[in-house]
């Protein structure tokens, strides 16, 4: 090949990779080049530029559009009212145009009224405003709603006594669907989080972009009642306490009462799911649903680190002759705090229905290396299942270190954890689940080379497995 | 450091700290939704910062750090490059920056001098977010010509970029 067509490659390759449409030997190929080769490295560092000013261009263009259309409104208000007939015409141009707003206003709902806040979360609306520091008790209008952290929820009312919660680290936009189906939910947003609008009349309508949502709806049996939008699925809901889990490609639907009716988008096929019933709407699936009952969760649960790098947080470091497949902490800082930690994260990973849930005498074990011996902090995150609420479990523990090998183990008993809620329970919803999502075990300040090979959920001796848990042994 | 100079420095290194954001992130709003949510922490604890330099350190650590947040939460940490790869990136970014500023007015010419039909690919692209599939099927084309079409339009602009430079007197 020639250099030229070589060159040629590299640029290609460099803009697929920008679009994130590199497969898993290009995405590879491209990291062996980039880290041994300046000028491949350059010739990213130009497109990296270029499409940064590219961007400004275009935000310069809307500017100057917006610029061209002044003069004539500008020229229009200076205009002096030179007779009592044209002050009278804009007196009553004016009167028209201000009930045609408050007409609008009164159609297009939206506010939701925050009820809960936990760590940190973010309110954008339509014209980009942001607001970072939301408060119980205030009344938001449409827009984007984000939690911003590994703690962080978000709980609020709308349509009278519905509320919806908004679980770590996820993004949700709320508006009014115009009640149609397919496309009804007519959300324009644009291709980030930096504009976007919607319009609608009938229904209420979330689109959750990433993360996991509950929601309680309480309209009228019969009504359109909410609409949910996910990558994968479309919701449909008048009276249902249901749960919503969703990434790029698959939604996971767990309802606990009431009925909600899924569509499919990739191939429109519906189900109607009923209370203890769950299900997922994957875009990569065409088969028929299956419905598994909520009511079996895995009470053990083993990490099988090659499974579950999906959603994962650290760099995986390959099996070798010494050591086996292992996550390496990463830097991380925690947002409540501004606090440095080196950080793994593990998820539960949801896609296969695994759900476990936190049992009185449920031990942890944790296994890896660490270069220096350190504390090391365990924070295990959770929520409780149908309420909304986020929880989280925390431990420090001094690892005894293999002077040789590095490596440490430790078990600890789930219930020797401090442990948080996002609200303090009522005594009805302190009974209920709890049930386990992600384990971030990290150093803090001190980077220790830590790293993670084993993370074990281990039931009180004596308890027999679930179901669920037998079936996927 | 008082707010003006953090402010001051911040903006002057905009593009290179957006475009930082960009290895990870490749989406040109949240990268500016990066810049900002990091000039605003910066703000917070401006009084940690002695000089520029350990504002920069700071400022670079922190964009990484929320660059590979955000796509975590996508969900897409899987599709992007290995860490010595963008450090190598970053590192041969960094020895550009002297010349950022000239580099980017030569940028600004050579982009007006661009046809419009490249031009609205581009800002198809880089500004509406459209992947290689969706300007396929926008354009007609089938990807990989539409893949083909924009790595010659990047290297077009890198020339004429580098030619402006050199004819300014500027070394590459």
């Amino acid at each position: 090949m020639s250099e030229q067509a070589v060159e040629a490659e590299l640029w290609e390759l460099l803009c697929r990779y920008m679009a994130d449409e590199c497969s898993e030997q290009e995405l590879e190929t491209l990291s062996r080049r980039l880290a041994v080769d300046p000028v491949a490295c350059d010739a990213f560092n130009a497109i990296l530029s270029q499409a940064v000013a590219i961007r400004d261009d275009a935000e310069m263009q809307r500017a100057m559009a917006v610029e061209s259309s002044k003069p004539f409104l500008s020229h229009l208000v200076r205009f002096p009212f030179t007779s009592g007939a044209v002050s009278l015409a804009m007196v009553a141009l004016f009167a028209i145009a201000m009930g045609w707003y408050f007409s609008i206003k009164s159609h297009s709902f939206v506010s939701l009224q925050i009820v809960e806040v936990h760590g940190p979360s973010r309110w954008s609306q339509m014209d980009g405003k942001k607001s970072d520091s939301l408060q119980i008790g205030q009344r938001v209008p449409f827009g984007k709603l984000e939690t911003l952290s590994d703690q962080s929820t978000l709980t609020a009312t709308f349509a009278g006594r519905s509320t919806v919660s908004l679980f770590p680290n996820g993004a949700a936009f709320f508006g009014q669907s115009d009640g149609k189906k397919s496309e009804s939910v007519n959300f324009t947003t644009s291709p980030s989080s930096h504009g976007f609008s919607l319009s609608a009349e009938n229904s209420h309508a979330i689109e959750l972009a990433f993360g996991g949502l509950a929601v309680d709806a309480k309209f009228e049996s019969g009504s359109e009642g909410l609409v949910v939008k996910t990558p994968a699925a479309w919701l449909q809901a008048s009276r249902a306490r249901f749960e919503i889990e969703a990434d790029g490609s698959d939604t996971r639907v767990n309802v606990f009462d009431g009925q909600v009716r899924l569509q499919r988008r990739n191939d429109g096929m519906e189900i109607l799911l009923n209370g203890d019933e769950q299900t997922m709407a994957s875009l990569n699936n065409q088969s028929r649903f299956r419905v598994v009952s909520t009511r079996l969760p895995t009470k053990a649960w083993r990490c099988d680190l090659s499974k579950v790098l999906h959603g994962s947080f650290g760099v995986v470091q390959k099996a070798d002759e010494a050591r086996p497949l292992r996550l390496k902490a990463q830097p991380y800082v925690v947002p409540e705090n501004n606090t440095l930690t080196f950080r793994t994260s593990v998820p539960i990973p949801w896609k296969g229905f695994e759900t476990v849930e936190a049992t009185p005498g449920m031990r942890v074990r944790l296994s890896g290396y660490l270069k220096e011996a350190t504390d090391i902090e365990v924070h295990i995150s959770g929520r409780v299942q149908n309420a909304g609420i986020g929880c989280g479990y925390f431990i420090r523990f001094t690892p005894v270190v293999d002077p040789v090998s590095g490596r440490w183990e430790n078990e600890f008993l789930l219930s020797g954890c401090k442990r948080v809620f996002s609200k303090r329970l009522t005594k009805e919803e302190s009974e209920l689940p709890i049930r386990i999502n992600h384990t971030n075990i990290y150093t803090i300040k001190i980077d220790a080379g830590l790293e993670v090979d084993g993370l074990e959920y281990i039931p009180p001796p004596g308890s027999s497995l679930s179901l669920a848990a037998l079936l996927q042994r | 450091m008082t707010e003006e100079t953090l402010v001051k420095t911040l903006l002057s290194s905009r593009s290179r700290l957006q475009s930082r954001a960009l290895i990870i992130v490749r989406d040109t709003h949240l990268a500016e939704d990066i810049f900002q949510e990091v000039m605003v922490r910066a703000l917070q604890q401006r009084d940690c910062f002695e000089s520029a330099q350990s504002l920069m350190a700071w400022t670079h650590t922190a964009i990484r750090n929320l660059s590979i947040d955000y796509v975590r939460r996508l969900g897409r940490l899987n599709g992007i490059l290995s860490n010595v790869a963008v450090e190598a990136v970053e590192y041969r970014m960094d020895r550009l920056a002297q010349e950022s500023g000239p580099r980017e007015e030569a940028m600004k010419a050579c982009l007006e001098r661009l046809p419009d039909e490249s031009k609205n690919l581009l800002h198809l692209r880089y500004d509406k977010g459209k992947k290689g599939h969706e300007l396929a099927c926008m354009l007609q084309r089938n990807e990989n010509a539409v893949y083909k079409t924009l790595s010659r339009l990047h290297l077009a602009l890198k020339r004429c970029i580098e030619d402006r430079l050199n004819h300014s007197g500027v070394s590459r």
